[in-house]
């Protein structure tokens, strides 16, 4: 059923009407979520008030790697059934998808500052999130560094899937070098299971990012489709009075 | 049309011509590695105990972005001339193509390297023996290295600002070979043995990579044709 979207004009159709309900479950789920996370939901036990950023650290993080697997996917697509709209999607997950990484990371270092005492440690989650938001820059750059979309669409799918599988080495690696190097060093409180008051604003900001995400990806492939008919509009338009010189 | 190992030899052949002839910059990727290990010891300071410390470090630095940018032009030349079109359409395929450009690099950039890395470990306060055993380290993670680097040139060559782009595409992969790398490499300074569970995984990356990486590689090249 999902193959009958890849035709442009039918896609055009569902992007109308899914991009705005993306954008109200995204503005709902974000306001329920910021005012019960940072005023109503209680400060954590070990943390204090600091723990709060929780509410938008962990679904930055969270969407950063699902941003990645989005982009994997749709480029596996792409490669094996040559979807160009497939190629759109995953362009347009890489910038909201580096986006959330870095915020992952900026929050990460602000909550760290006073629970570790330390705006950045080379931890091993924050080392491996370092190292997928480059996986993002070098996504990203291959589609800059090559003028032509289809073009740069093909060595882009080649580089996201190669990188996908490339993710779950990285992230091993780097959990057997920081426990080389730092035994021990970060005190994690693992308290006990997540409390509801805590839980439900939780997953309202993680339902929240995800419609934001949703609704970039929304927005970037119709401005790309835009983009797309306008360039074939200059390009008919430039060949019209060749085409008449050649005939005449 | 010649069999497979004959495409091999030949390329082969002909790219060691190439590289050794005067001129042909051979040592290219050696005298980076040279050039690099001195900037890090004047960086990080004369004291040998200092530098000893890190010396695997700098080593393998040093050969993975000597290797990275020995591998940035390597298809460039046929891609430009036509000899790349030339070998797909006569080949069907280029993995042949592929195999001998990877020993091509391998015999230019990496052995001498791997070879100098003892003399080079001395001069920064680590006794022959125990760099003898470090390059031999270096020699079971260069395949991944080599791997790694052929991959993002093949993705990068030909595009603007190719050798950069090749390197920031290289940075995220080139992570795991030099954290093993590096750790087995302290651990046979330090006195270890060859086998340890660094050194293990190491070769096991490079299998990894030289099973993975190929197809991959190999696509990117059919599209720069296209």
């Amino acid at each position: 059923m999902w193959s009958r979207f890849s035709n442009p004009a039918k896609f055009e159709g569902l992007a109308r009407v899914a991009a705005p309900v993306a954008m109200g479950v995204f503005a709902v789920c974000a306001a329920y979520g910021l005012v019960a996370g940072l005023f109503f939901a209680p400060a954590e036990q070990y943390q204090g008030e600091s723990a709060r950023i929780m509410y938008v650290h962990v679904p930055a993080a969270w969407m950063a790697m699902a941003a990645y697997s989005f982009i994997a996917l749709m480029s596996l697509v792409a490669f094996v059934w040559r979807h160009s709209l497939a190629d759109m999607a995953a362009r347009s997950a890489a910038t909201p998808g580096a986006v959330f990484t870095a915020l992952a990371l900026f929050t990460g270092a602000v909550w760290g500052k006073p629970t570790w005492g330390a705006f950045w440690v080379w931890d091993a989650r924050l080392t491996s999130m370092l190292l997928l938001l480059f996986v993002y820059f070098g996504y990203m750059a291959v589609w800059q560094a090559v003028p032509e979309q289809a073009r740069a669409a093909r060595f882009a799918r080649i580089l996201a899937l190669v990188g996908f599988i490339n993710i779950p080495i990285i992230k091993f690696s780097v959990e057997w070098w920081n426990s080389l190097h730092q035994p021990a060093s970060i005190i994690r409180a693992d308290g006990p299971t997540i409390d509801p008051s805590m839980l439900w604003p939780l997953l309202a900001m993680i339902t929240a990012y995800t419609a934001l995400f949703t609704w970039l990806v929304f927005l970037g492939m119709r401005a790309d489709l835009a983009r797309q008919r306008a360039e074939k509009r200059v390009a008919r338009k430039a060949s019209r009075p060749v085409a008449a010189v050649t005939q005449a | 049309m010649m069999g497979g190992l004959a495409i091999v030899g030949a390329v082969l052949a002909r790219d060691l011509k190439i590289a050794f002839r005067s001129g042909g910059g051979w040592f290219y990727a050696l005298f980076f590695f040279a050039v690099f290990t001195a900037l890090a010891a004047i960086a990080f300071g004369p004291a040998l105990s200092a530098l000893a410390a890190a010396a695997p470090a700098t080593l393998w630095l040093a050969a993975a972005l000597s290797i990275q940018f020995a591998a940035a032009g390597v298809f460039e030349d046929d891609l430009r001339d036509g000899s790349l079109r030339a070998f797909a359409a006569e080949q069907g395929g280029l993995f042949h193509y592929w195999l001998a450009k990877a020993g091509a690099l391998a015999l230019t950039a990496a052995a001498p390297m791997i070879i100098a890395a003892p003399f080079f470990l001395t001069m920064l306060g680590v006794p022959l023996a125990d760099g003898a055993r470090a390059a031999l380290i270096l020699l079971a993670g260069t395949p991944a290295l080599l791997m790694i680097a052929l991959l993002t040139a093949a993705l990068a060559g030909g595009l603007r600002a190719g050798g950069l782009l090749a390197t920031i595409i290289a940075a995220p992969f080139a992570a795991p070979p030099l954290i093993f790398g590096v750790s087995a490499a302290k651990i046979v300074i330090a006195g270890g043995g060859l086998v340890s569970p660094e050194s293990l995984i190491l070769g096991a990356l490079s299998l990894f990579m030289a099973a993975v990486t190929p197809a991959f590689a190999i696509a990117a090249l059919h599209i720069s044709l296209e």
